[in-house]
């Protein structure tokens, strides 16, 4: 992996949707290493990512933007810090049907910290179809305690227009913010 | 003191809701009690008996489904098994949204301006929204009245202000076209208002399939369309101004440099013509976005003017550029 890549990162937690994501968008199939569930994760997916989800983009000019997805399951965040060299910035997916979405943001804002300072962070916020709470105003709430103006929006992993607006968010942030 | 009632539960489900609510009780903003005659009723849909009662409620009542999933879509909504931090959310947003005083509502929406006032106001500089529809759903907001809206030509707007929700045709919101927005910045002497009970309310939700949208959706469609931009008031021209929060864009209607409008909004405070130099967008698309954003109440005023330089070398700018191209290559944006 060069250090001087174009590339943006997703992370966010197990079944949150970082593999569907950049399948989305990407234009080769995703690359990835999924393996057979653990027995011990408490999740309904069969599949999971071990070390990382790879997608590409080709740019106007010729130059490749690189999709990494970082590895679900906490026991590969070591694979995190190597991800993100270089990186443009950070998109974080929270799967609101789990048992802490707020939880796992706060381990996602600790464990990037550095890098979203550096650069800038969006937060999608998927299946609330199915789990309408928390809802946005509770995640604004906790970002403002934290002292974070990061953009959280509800999407749909597998719809190109929420992860195309999540990434207009992020480049708006770098840009303008 | 706040009521709620339920209905269709099952089991000991009704024991054990009782026994949450008093334990939750610390938690909670308002004080809550079970009282049949509550207008707030929770409904058990995963019955038989609880699903006909979700189809067909009494008169001014509001549900809270109760329910495993929230297949129905609806915004008031308890998960199963209870648990005191779904509850304690649930009880102290009902308490923040929904007026459970049993004050008189009036039969329908009664402003009516002159034509002269609305002509003038159609002509004038400056942008009142309480001429325009965006004004006729805050007000429907603030009576409390389920109201139809209607304006010749166009499909029916239901509006229903205690679930801050709206049915009407599906909406492409990536094809809003020049006769949509017509009736979004249509003027109050356009539009028709008819209060209608639940039962019509249902009735008409069934009979046209019609889908349910956030009023915010249509607060911010109207508002973006009525602006012209037109600033609110003479004195918006000079204030300082930030967001307090991102636009939900998920919600919006919205083309890419209304995310570098929030993105810089948020992080600096400055007037319009600051915000317009810097983003390099037109001062009329400025005070639009922030007519709108200042209607769905996320822009706030200050007295201070604050902003953070912020150099971006060229080449990372061009760089942005080159990736919002390819992104928009298969993204159709609003127009």
């Amino acid at each position: 992996m060069r250090k001087n890549q174009i590339k943006l990162v997703f992370t966010g937690n197990m079944g949150a949707g970082k593999t569907t994501a950049i399948a989305s968008i990407s234009e080769i199939p995703v690359i990835n290493t999924d393996v057979l569930m653990s027995s011990g994760a408490n999740t309904d997916k069969e599949r999971t990512t071990v070390a990382m989800d790879y997608g590409e983009l080709t740019l106007g000019s010729g130059e490749k933007l690189f999709l990494y997805g970082t590895p679900g399951q906490q026991r590969f965040d070591y694979m995190w810090q190597i991800l993100i060299q270089g990186g443009l910035g950070l998109i974080i997916l929270i799967d609101n049907s789990g048992s802490d979405p707020i939880g796992d943001l706060a381990r996602y804002l600790d464990s990037f910290h550095d890098f979203i300072q550096e650069t800038g962070a969006v937060i999608g916020i998927t299946h609330t179809d199915n789990a309408p709470r928390p809802d946005l105003q509770m995640y604004y709430h906790y970002l403002q305690e934290r002292g974070l103006q990061l953009p959280v929006f509800p999407i749909d992993a597998r719809s190109r227009e929420s992860v195309v607006m999540l990434i207009q968010a992020l480049l708006a942030i770098l840009e303008y913010g | 003191m706040y009521k709620l009632y339920y209905h269709a539960l099952q089991k000991n489900d009704p024991v054990f809701f009782r026994s949450m609510l008093q334990l939750v009780g610390l938690k909670l903003s308002q004080n809550w009690e079970i009282d049949e005659h509550a207008k707030l009723i929770l409904v058990d849909i995963e019955t038989v008996e609880g699903q006909a009662f979700w189809q067909n409620p009494p008169a001014e009542v509001v549900l809270i489904a109760y329910a495993r999933q929230n297949d129905v879509q609806t915004q008031w909504f308890l998960p199963k098994p209870i648990r005191t931090q779904s509850l304690i959310q649930l009880l102290n947003e009902l308490a923040e949204h929904i007026c459970f005083e049993d004050k008189p509502k009036p039969e329908a929406y009664t402003f009516q301006p002159s034509h002269a006032e609305i002509v003038k106001a159609k002509a004038s500089d400056f942008f009142q929204a309480e001429y325009y529809l965006v004004g006729v759903l805050q007000r429907i907001l603030k009576e409390q009245v389920i109201t139809r809206l209607q304006c010749t030509g166009f499909p029916p707007l239901y509006i229903i202000p205690e679930e801050r929700r709206c049915f009407t045709h599906q909406v492409q919101f990536n094809q809003i076209n020049t006769a949509q927005k017509m009736f979004y910045a249509a003027s109050i002497d356009e539009i028709e208002c008819e209060a209608v009970s639940t039962e019509q309310l249902q009735q008409e939700i069934k009979q046209h399939h019609l889908v349910a949208y956030p009023i915010e959706t249509m607060l911010w469609l109207s508002a973006m369309c009525a602006s012209q931009g037109r600033f609110a008031s003479p004195a918006d021209q000079h204030q300082f101004m930030r967001l307090v929060q991102w636009p939900n864009f998920a919600l919006f209607p919205y083309q890419p440099y209304h995310m570098n409008l929030a993105a810089y909004m948020l992080k600096n405070i400055a007037d319009v013509n600051g915000i317009a130099q810097k983003t390099q967008c037109t001062l009329e698309k400025v005070v639009d976005f922030t007519n709108a954003c200042s209607i769905i109440g996320i822009l706030k005023y200050e007295q201070e003017h604050k902003v953070v330089e912020k150099q971006l070398p060229e080449a990372r700018r061009s760089l942005f550029k080159t990736i919002l191209q390819r992104l928009a290559d298969t993204v159709t944006f609003h127009k």
